[in-house]
């Protein structure tokens, strides 16, 4: 995919930050981290005894131990005591910091419903760094996170973004790209909304694509419950970045139907969720689209879904398909973990379930200076203390553009208070 | 309710009790359905209406040797061996016994064995899969109290989910209504296996269950249509006079027993779900997310003299594990599900280990199709976040939140939930140690009887055949 992506690199990042950040970046200083099993997620494969060097959040140095360049006196020096060392994990498909609490409306900007908008919908404009999903997200080891727009009433929801989970007050300096991708759905609440036929959703996909390409906003006339103004903007302007169409999408014979309207209409493909994309496995890795599916999503739960089955993960990798592993749940995003896990166990190779969680998305999504540890690349890891996919496995450390970010939540916060509800010293209210 | 005239057939199973020595007009007074299951069962005298068929399969004995031993009741025993035989586990450990003839013996090196897996919290088969209009059976929206509907009426056994949950290694599962209402109805305890009806499932002798249901949801579905309860209060209101009307209809009931010119009040469904609680037959089972409102209902249930067994979902259960510790209330939890709704804020990973660590009841549940499919690694997770939190508990001791802690909140605990000579054999054996997120059960029996073998031998639901990827395993 060749679509543009105003990332901005660290040094001009770094203008933006603030002073008060700015004094808390050691610039001179090497960050060396030793004694890891470091998963470089690249050719280099994993290595035991393995060491990453980070300077100025970027990886300086990646390698045996034994290999490692000398390191000067004012070196930060981190024993990972034989841990695992990854690349940040990266969420393919989350809300975080556009809702709070799903049930509560007010706290949730995750889609548009009852009023007409469908791809002129941007969920940037909503973010919320102060989200107390971020510091959780962030202490369970993602480091980044494509926050899509929820299906709303239209079969395009709206335009969606990759954020850092890096610590900020500024939702722009969230921002790893903007106009990341378009998302939509073609499952049976996105065909109600165009009366109720897959079908339906087709033509006027198909229609709505054609007018945008020659759409030009004193000529345009919506019609009764088209597109208005706004939407066919946004389209015309989705469909001349280059950006990709994020579809959600099950059956295989849907599945299909995308195939041929991306290749018709010129867009990069995404499948997302893709419960049957197994069946088509060689066409999708024929057209390079790749699917972001959760792992542990095997039940027939709707007909959609029929095919549903835990080693979907392991078909579509066999099959030469690049794939990227969701929760599916903003709140527990650190889930994506046990969906690996769970898809090895269903035969899909440990490189590949980690590659999954960590390059997959960095490739499908566009952050080429992401998802591995190699030299010259931003350094977000975390050290974990076992094997990084298992369950009884936390992050020990996370880093983020080069700095160790706090994994305090609020949650821990309770814990804290709640540790001994015997103590009498301190009342409640005051822990 | 019409009252309806029945033979004497239905006697047995009149759910009113013995009223012998009664008016002929009293004695007639039986629910309509216990009338048609009457007339549907006559000729099996011995089964009452909505008795469980369930009887074990005939299965070969089997012995398997040289496991990793999870007892269930906080035990672990390496390099053990395990024998079950005529739908009982004979024995458990090391000791040589004398071997039933015939047996199958299976080489347990390197592999795990834990009971069978309880989840007290499921609605598979009320919301099976496909989960579409027609087939969303769980949740009775239309009153706040629904004490009179039961679980097991909307079960539909071909739910695919079932399999699914056996392979996962869940043997025994609550299906409770859904908690829209004050009082959703009655829940049911089942097997997991293949059955053409219900009562093909349920666990023989389990005592029903009265699901019951705090804090948003009641107050939302109603309060939204303009009709009580709309707030916290509201349902405080709505339980309370519930229950002193079930008081009044209990105490109407003895004085009939006790007076034989004092009629028994009309028979009254729901009443009748909530005075088998008052008469300890039925066990309360509450949704209850936040600390205060978990206080609130046990004031609740002091005011109306009724034990509350176990609260689910409570992720504020840590707030008060001192209290429901002296209580003696169960928590059915989840490892770290959160933030799905203002009461699921305050949730904590370490929610299971703080209830436990107070000498509470704990339990890991599901309350999903997903879940209950990987309650072992739920049960991983709440171990890991004790262990961080500095409790020196292992997987002998975690296993026991999703088999004995589970069994005991079920009143099935003589029967199942620990590996123990004369226990239902309901056993699973795990490829690996089931606290890691890649063990896969590879065999899983109830009462002695294999109902599944990974990759080979996996129940398929009627729903399944000629449209679903079949094999259960790799599903």
């Amino acid at each position: 995919m060749n679509f543009s992506r105003p990332l901005k690199g660290l040094i001009t990042g770094l203008v933006l930050i603030t002073s008060l950040s700015m004094a808390s970046i050691s610039f001179a200083a090497v960050v060396a981290i030793e004694n890891a099993k470091v998963a470089t997620l690249t050719a280099a494969g994993t290595i035991e005894s393995g060491a990453v060097h980070v300077s100025d959040g970027v990886i300086t140095w990646v390698g045996l131990g034994s290999d490692a360049p000398v390191l000067g006196a004012d070196a930060e020096r981190i024993d990972a005591q034989g841990h695992w060392v990854t690349p940040g994990l990266i969420e393919s498909h989350t809300q975080l910091g556009i809702v709070e609490i799903n049930a509560e409306s007010s706290s949730s900007d995750v889609r548009v419903e009852e009023f007409p908008m469908g791809p002129a919908f941007e969920v940037r404009y909503a973010l919320n760094p102060a989200s107390v999903l971020l510091p959780i997200s962030r202490a369970s080891g993602v480091t980044a996170a494509v926050v899509a727009p929820a299906a709303g009433n239209d079969p395009l929801a709206g335009v969606g973004v990759v954020i850092s989970l890096r610590e900020t007050l500024d939702p722009a300096e969230m921002l790893l790209t903007e106009n990341l991708a378009l998302f939509g759905g073609m499952g049976s609440r996105s065909a109600k909304f165009v009366g109720g036929s897959r079908s339906a959703l087709m033509v006027r996909l198909r229609e709505a694509l054609t007018a945008a390409k020659r759409f030009s906003p004193g000529r345009y006339v919506a019609d009764e419950r088209g597109y208005s103004a706004s939407d066919m903007a946004a389209l015309k302007r989705w469909l001349s970045s280059g950006a990709p169409l994020a579809l959600s999408v099950n059956q295989a014979s849907h599945i299909l139907q995308a195939l041929a309207l991306a290749n018709d209409f010129k867009f990069p493909l995404i499948i997302l969720s893709g419960a049957e994309a197994w069946k088509v496995a060689p066409q999708l890795a024929a057209a390079k689209v790749p699917v972001v599916l959760d792992a542990m999503a095997n039940i027939p739960i709707d007909f959609d879904s029929l095919g549903a089955r835990l080693d979907s993960a392991a078909l579509l990798h066999k099959a030469g398909v690049t794939i990227a592993f969701t929760s599916e749940n903003t709140h527990n995003a650190g889930w994506i973990r046990q969906g690996g896990g769970i898809a090895v166990a269903n035969g899909l190779p440990f490189d590949a379930a980690l590659a999954a969680i960590t390059s997959g998305p960095a490739k499908i999504w566009g952050l080429d200076d992401r998802g591995v540890l190699a030299k010259g690349k931003v350094a977000d890891l975390v050290i974990w203390s076992s094997d990084p996919l298992e369950v009884t496995t936390h992050a020990e450390k996370v880093m983020i553009d080069g700095e160790w970010t706090s994994l305090e939540t609020r949650q821990g916060r309770l814990l804290e208070r709640y540790r001994d509800v015997s103590n009498t010293v301190t009342p409640y209210g005051y822990r | 309710m019409t009252p309806v005239f029945v033979d004497g057939g239905a006697q047995k199973a009149d759910p009113i009790g013995s009223r012998s020595g009664k008016g002929a007009a009293a004695r007639a007074l039986v629910p309509l359905m216990s009338a048609l299951a009457g007339v549907l069962f006559a000729g099996s005298a011995s089964a009452a209406p909505y008795d469980s068929t369930y009887a074990p399969l005939e299965a070969p004995a089997y012995v398997i040797d040289n496991a990793t031993l999870l007892t269930g009741d906080g035990r672990r025993l390496d390099g053990a061996q395990i024998v079950l035989a005529a739908g009982k586990i004979v024995s458990v450990g090391t000791s040589a016994v004398e071997l039933p003839a015939n047996a199958v013996r299976i080489d347990g090196t390197g592999k795990w064995i834990t009971p069978g897996l309880i989840d007290v919290h499921s609605h598979l088969g009320d919301y099976p899969a496909p989960a579409v209009q027609s087939t969303a059976d769980g949740n009775e929206v239309t009153s706040p109290n629904t004490a009179h509907v039961w679980a097991e009426h909307s079960v539909w056994p071909q739910d695919p989910q079932f399999p699914l949950a056996l392979a996962g290694g869940v043997t025994t599962l609550q299906i409770l209504p859904g908690s829209a209402n004050l009082f959703g109805g009655r829940g049911v305890t089942l097997k997991n296996v293949p059955s053409r009806t219900v009562q093909g499932m349920k666990f023989p002798g389990a005592k029903h269950a009265l699901k019951m249901a705090c804090g948003e949801n009641p107050k939302r579905v109603y309060g939204s249509q303009g009709k009580a309860p709309g707030t916290r209060m509201g349902n405080m209101a709505g339980y309370r006079t519930a229950w002193a009307k079930a008081k009044e209809y209990v105490a109407k009931q003895d004085l009939a027993k006790q007076d034989d010119s004092e009629d028994p009040p009309d028979y009254n469904l729901q009443l009748e779900t909530l005075a088998g609680v008052l008469r300890g037959e039925i066990l309360v089972h509450n949704h209850c997310y936040r600390a205060d409102e978990m206080a609130n209902m046990i004031e609740l249930a002091k005011e109306f003299d009724y034990k509350i067994t176990a609260f689910h979902h409570a992720v504020e259960s840590y707030k008060i594990a001192d209290l429901l510790a002296e209580q003696n209330i169960c928590s059915a939890l989840w490892a770290d599900w959160w933030g799905f709704k203002l009461e699921a804020f305050d949730a904590i990973e370490e929610n299971i280990a703080l209830v436990d660590a107070a000498g509470a009841c704990a339990i890991v549940h599901s309350d999903s199709e997903r879940g209950i499919q990987r309650l072992n690694q739920d049960a991983a997770r709440a171990m890991a976040a004790a262990q961080r939190m500095g409790r020196d508990i292992d997987e002998a001791y975690a296993i026991t939140w999703v088999t004995r802690n589970a069994a005991q909140a079920l009143g099935i605990e003589q029967e199942t939930g620990t590996l123990e000579p004369n226990k239902a054999a309901d056993v699973v054996l795990w490829n690996q140690n089931p606290f890691s997120v890649y063990a896969q059960a590879e065999q899983v029996f109830i009462d002695g009887y294999r109902y599944f073998e990974r990759d080979k031998r996996v129940p398929v639901t009627d729903f399944e055949l000629h449209q679903t990827v079949q094999g259960g395993g790799s599903r």
